[in-house]
């Protein structure tokens, strides 16, 4: 699958697909600048052509921007005495076939960055050049550097589609570091339902019915300490693609949205170190060039240290931790092809002595481990005006939970193999067309034992395996009018079941700004989580997959919307959308240990409600206003009833500007009208039985639930955080110092209510999300 | 103001905090709650019928096992019955439960149930239905299936005991306790390890449920439920004990559930969704299950590590009675400054035979362990004895002995001896008059 849901072969748009007026405007642009650039170039190195013809070489460079040396994709590369082109590739790099052996000028251009011509001397063969990527002013054109969002507006049929970087994810205030999950939460059409978890929901969806996606690997538990953290270093990522519905052919496998976090590639021009300094925890990146080969690698590593600091400062002991590691490996490969090898690896750790051993008594410990593993490779292969796409890896999770030794020990491990295949092609000058298929062969297994007890107490799997293949075509019918048909199979083994999801978008512009999306598609699930939807936290998932039982889940979205740019740099979008829910399920509370597939419920829902977000793309002050209207039910067991994320009203205000004493300053405000819960009625004291002396004994207090699910409503819920962030360039490299405050109105957001129906009068208590948090760090860079 | 977009946007988001806290909420309605487990290996039955917490009362934390101690939120006057449908005609296939029993035998007290003496009729596999109508005119229904087992067995090394059957004796370091059970009908295995503290009374110390018909314990095996069974029980894991310690006796209940009772104690509603009890009751919540059990006695020893373990003769005046006991002493645990200690106490006390545990500890020279002795016949009333000695220099204890009020009643001296002599049995019983009564 491929990892970004851009379309590919802009390269070929901006050659010779004249998709819009803009696009023909910047192609105006474009020729007559290479034009007149060219007619110079000649006159200046003709007199180097006649020993152009005796002995040609392959040249290879590099393209990054100046100033961070960030390879830029995308850019033609053109020397025009001989009309010999190339595009860069993903890492920047290029390759010019046959290129004589003479003095030649060599231009590079690309929307968004400021063309330039260098000069390429005869005994060289490989060169780095940097472009700039502000703003660029030519006559009788005035463009300026234009934010993707932009390019994806004239180029994409796709609603419901946003793309946050790098620059922006590190600067919203986070709890101690930036959170690549927690920049796309305060997204239009998302909703968090409390300040620990990381699980979302998207339109109506649950938090499983998410894609998520490492490089273009599934990554199924994306989180640390219970939802506190995500698992993505934010200064790892390239940028985070975030489709919350309608999403085309190509994707398949979740109901609800698809988010696709890109790595970045290492640098290629030298050796870079990244660093990380938090209260909570620390990370280091280094990123560098490979002896020379064109290939580059990035390596980073996070680790919490409360443990080690509460155990050299107290008595106390912290007995949790979790770390993780990311790698990628890029490589250059034919004419501004890739291949990249992404691994991650990441631990939650509880080593806890649950009881401590003392002479006469044995030590039990309480020993949970959970984490994710990933392996990717992507190939990316252009030929031609086509371009192959290869993804193939290996994702993991597991999870153990024991009492040791032997006393109680439970596991589930998840292992996703999945290769997938991805053709993109333009057949004529008005269509783009993308074809594909793969496998998803999942292996799931659950084992709860206990040697001490000599006893078995549930053990199950599920294997579904999951063939897909897809074909998507944009397709420009009308000057003003794209469409966009598809079709997706997918074959579950295990239920054994073929299901067909065709798609189908539009767009239709009203002018270069201004245009009217639509997207209608169904979509399927084969793998569901487990969690108890009723419990405002879970740690992780426990993931299930389809088999004779349990079903493969459907859903079916309209989206309709209105998308608008004011200039080049901010942007509104206005959708409604309708989505149905068809056998999902909802964890068994009454399950039967010895029956393997009650441990599910059906669900079936519906959700529709309107997005709009407002996005400054660029400038001095950038940030964007999402609003979701929404509104979710769900139907089991012939009760209709809200959805648990049933949050009617969401609004996001992120504004990222110049603050005081020359820092960057970022705002968030946030705004939830009030989410559901289920009340409870009472409680109730279960006894336990002594069958010794027939009696019962003891007791637990059990507070009692209303069988009117989610009957009740919390408080509306708000939040605001800041952010500073000063630059100084000291020691050869770059400190970043910042102070963050989460929360810092202390607003007390209630997470649960605590009842208390033992006194008389009984009374409800809350319990409060974050309280103010406020945090300081150091970024560094070398 | 240099940013006044930034003054306003914190102006308008102060204005939306806000904090609250406990907050007085309204009563809830009562719902009707049953904890009835039918027992087809006793004669009497019963069942608890009360009412959930609904916030109309202070209740206090009550504790004491229930019958004996009153529930505090009965349902009183309710017309309970429980039906064996299988045998309607039989004298006992319909029976009544009473709150009022005919006999005085019988803890009586509101919201508890009796039904008649060896009712209902309750055969391996028949299926009985409660139905419980209360005097608001709510009505409560179930149904529990008679499980019943083959056979149940013990293991104990290579000594195997088919309940009911003598007492097993277990190595707690080396040996494993094996419990299997041949079933008939039923649905989880009850593993009860009880800790007798005084007749008549014993201590929970380990319970365990599973849905197979096997279960093993190691007899080195921590306690690690210790503190997490009940809402009085708050005992930290830092207290935490082994279950078996050697130089007591322990009673080990074998038992086997229905599903109605599995799904009862395996389930339970949790705190912050109020949700995950299986609730197998129409029209209120709790339990109508049935269990059959049989009980048996584990004498738990230990390998001699410690010098000061073994056999000790401990002979005196008590109470104006000779008394004559052999203790075979196990150290349970070693402290910085104290070690505790478990022995078995058998011989002849104040009131004639004993053979109980004791525990205690060793503080530096000096040794202090109590026991119970049951008045014979008597077995509800019990006499505690505190034992407060310290060593002579060649090692034998000497000290006195302390009743529950902390008097001297007697003094004796303990010695160590190399193996354990037989006691006579022929002791001189020797009536006294206690001071400050009979306790």
């Amino acid at each position: 699958m491929n990892r970004t849901i851009q379309y590919e072969n802009r390269g070929n748009y901006v050659l010779g697909q004249l998709y819009n007026g803009t696009i023909r405007m910047v192609m105006r642009f474009m020729n007559r600048q290479l034009s007149r650039v060219a007619r110079a170039l000649l006159a200046l190195s003709c007199t180097s052509l006649p020993s152009a013809a005796q002995e040609v070489r392959d040249v290879i460079g590099t393209v990054l921007t100046v100033g961070d040396s960030v390879p830029i994709a995308g850019v033609r590369v053109l020397v025009p005495t001989f009309g010999l082109t190339a595009v860069t590739g993903d890492g920047g790099m290029f390759r010019l076939r046959s290129v004589p052996r003479s003095r030649l000028a060599i231009t590079f251009n690309r929307l968004g960055v400021r063309p330039d011509t260098v000069w390429l001397p005869p005994g060289r063969d490989v060169l780095t050049v940097y472009l700039r990527t502000a703003a660029v002013e030519l006559a009788p054109v005035v463009t300026r550097a234009r934010p993707a969002a932009r390019e994806r507006f004239e180029e994409l049929v796709q609603p419901s589609v946003v793309s946050i970087g790098r620059e922006t994810i590190t600067r919203v205030p986070g709890l101690a570091e930036a959170d690549v999950v927690r920049a796309v939460q305060l997204l239009p059409g998302t909703i968090a339902t409390n300040d620990y978890s990381i699980g979302f929901n998207v339109r109506g969806g649950e938090p499983d019915q998410n894609l998520i996606q490492l490089d273009g690997i599934t990554i199924f538990n994306p989180s640390h300490l219970g939802g506190l953290f995500s698992t993505f270093d934010a200064d790892a990522v390239e940028d985070v693609e975030f489709i919350t519905g309608a999403f085309p052919a190509e994707y398949g496998g979740r109901l609800s949205s698809v988010m696709d976090v890109s790595v970045r590639p290492g640098r290629i021009d030298r050796v870079r170190v990244d660093g990380n300094i938090s209260l909570i925890s620390s990370k280091l990146l280094v990123e560098g060039p490979v002896l020379g080969t064109g290939a580059s690698f990035l390596l980073g590593a996070r680790r919490t240290y409360a443990d080690f600091l509460i155990g050299a400062l107290s008595d106390e002991t912290m007995p949790y931790y979790f770390g993780d590691g990311l790698a990628k490996l890029s490589l250059p490969v034919g004419d501004g092809g890739s291949v990249s090898a992404t691994g991650y690896w990441g631990s939650d750790v509880v080593e806890w002595p649950w009881i401590e051993q003392e002479p006469g008594r044995e030590g039990v410990d309480l020993d949970a481990r959970w984490g994710n593993r990933l392996v990717g490779m992507n190939l990316r292969y252009p030929f031609g005006n086509r371009q192959l796409t290869v993804d193939a890896g290996v994702s993991e999770f597991s999870i153990t939970f024991g009492l040791e030794p032997g006393i109680f020990r439970a596991s589930n491990d998840l292992r996703m193999l999945s290769t997938r295949v991805k053709l993109a092609l333009a057949p004529g000058a008005t269509h783009d067309v993308r074809i594909g298929g793969g496998v998803d062969d999942y292996q799931m297994a659950y084992d709860v034992s206990s040697e001490v007890f000599g006893t078995d107490f549930f053990t199950t799997t599920y294997d579904p395996r999951i063939w897909s293949a897809f074909v998507d075509d944009q397709w420009r019918a009308l000057p003003w009018l794209f469409l966009r048909p598809g079709i997706r199979m997918e074959a579950v083994e295990g239920p054994d079941v073929v299901n067909w999801a065709p798609r189908v978008g539009l767009k239709a512009f009203l002018s270069q700004d201004m245009a009217i999306t639509g997207s209608a598609g169904r979509y399927y699930q084969a793998i569901h989580s487990l969690r108890d939807q009723n419990l405002p936290w879970n740690i992780f998932d426990f993931w299930i997959g389809a088999d004779s039982v349990t079903p493969v889940a459907r859903s079916d979205h309209l989206v309709v919307g209105f998308e608008r740019w004011f200039g080049s740099q901010v942007s509104l979008s206005l959708e409604g959308y309708w989505k149905t829910f068809d056998d999902i399920i909802d964890g068994n509370l009454e399950e039967d240990p010895r029956i393997t597939g009650d441990e599910t419920v059906p669900v079936e829902g519906h959700a529709w409600g309107a997005d709009l977000l407002v996005m400054k793309h660029a400038g001095r002050v950038t940030g964007w206003i999402a609003y979701g209207l929404s509104k979710a039910i769900r139907r089991s067991r012939d009760r209709e009833y809200p959805a648990i994320h049933d949050r009617r009203h969401t609004l996001n205000v992120i504004v990222q500007a110049p603050g005081p004493l020359g820092s960057e300053m970022s705002v968030r405000w946030g705004y939830g009208s009030p989410l559901p819960f289920t009340p409870f009625v009472g409680e109730w004291r279960h006894r336990y039985y002594n069958a010794t002396d027939h009696t019962f004994e003891d007791f637990e207090r059990e507070p009692i639930a209303s069988p009117m699910l989610n009957s009740g409503r919390y408080p509306y819920y708000s939040r605001f955080d800041i952010s500073f962030r000063w630059e100084k360039r000291k020691w050869g490299g770059v400190l970043r110092p910042y102070i963050q405050f989460v929360n810092a109105l202390n607003k007390k957001n209630v997470f649960l209510y605590t009842f208390d129906y033992n006194d008389s009068p009984p009374t409800r208590t809350s319990v409060s999300q974050l309280p103010l948090l406020p945090s300081i760090g150091l970024e560094f860079e070398f | 103001m240099r940013y006044p977009a930034l003054f306003a946007l914190a102006c308008v988001v102060a204005l939306s905090a806000c904090e609250f806290g406990e907050t007085v909420i309204p009563k809830s309605e009562p719902m009707v709650v049953v904890h009835g487990v039918l027992r087809p290996d006793l004669d009497r039955q019963w069942i608890l019928i009360e009412q959930t917490l609904t916030g109309a009362d202070d209740n206090f934390l009550a504790g004491g096992a229930i019958p004996g101690s009153p529930p505090q939120l009965p349902v009183i006057g309710a017309a309970v019955s429980v039906t064996n449908f299988s045998m309607v005609n039989d004298p006992c296939g319909v029976t009544y439960f009473s709150e009022t029993p005919a006999t005085r035998d019988l803890p009586q007290a509101a919201g508890l149930y009796w039904g008649s003496p060896e009712c209902p009729t309750m055969r391996t596999g028949d299926t009985l239905n409660l139905r419980i109508a209360t005097l608001d005119g709510q009505v409560v229904t179930g149904t529990t299936e008679v499980p019943g087992a083959v056979e149940m067995i013990l293991r104990v090394g290579d000594s195997t005991v088919t309940l009911p059957g003598p007492p097993l004796q277990m190595n707690r370091d080396t040996d494993t306790l094996e419990a299997r059970i041949t079933v008939a009908s039923g649905r989880a295995l009850h593993l009860e390890v009880r800790r007798p503290d005084s007749a008549g009374t014993s201590r929970s110390v380990f319970r365990f449920f599973v849905d197979t018909t096997e279960v093993m314990l190691p007899g080195n095996l921590p306690n690690f439920l210790e503190g997490l069974l009940g809402e009085e029980d708050t005992t930290a894991l830092e207290d935490a004990g082994p279950i078996f310690t050697a130089g007591r006796y322990y009673t080990v209940t074998l038992g086997l559930g229905d599903e109605k009772y599995f799904d009862f104690i395996r389930s339970a509603n949790i705190p912050v969704s109020g949700r995950g009890f299986i609730n197998n009751l129409t029209g209120g919540m709790g339990v109508f299950g049935s269990l059959v059990a049989e009980t048996d006695t584990l004498k738990v020893v230990g390998s001699r590590d410690d010098e000061r373990e073994g056999f000790y003769r401990m002979v005196g005046i008590v109470e104006g009675a000779e008394v004559d006991v052999i203790l075979e002493l196990y150290v349970a645990a070693t402290g910085e400054d104290t070690t505790d200690l478990s022995a078995f106490v058998r011989g002849e006390w104040v009131f004639g035979g004993i053979d109980t545990s004791t525990d205690g500890v060793f503080l530096g020279d000096s040794l202090k362990f109590s026991f119970y002795q049951s008045l014979p016949l008597l077995i509800e009333r019990s006499f505690s004895y505190l034992v407060l000695s310290s060593a002579s220099s060649d090692g034998v204890f000497g000290g006195e002995v302390l009743d529950r009020d902390l008097d001297v009643v007697g003094s004796v001296t303990l010695t160590k001896i190399p193996q354990p002599v037989t006691v006579p049995k022929d002791r001189r019983y020797v009536a006294v008059l206690r001071l400050g009564g009979i306790n």
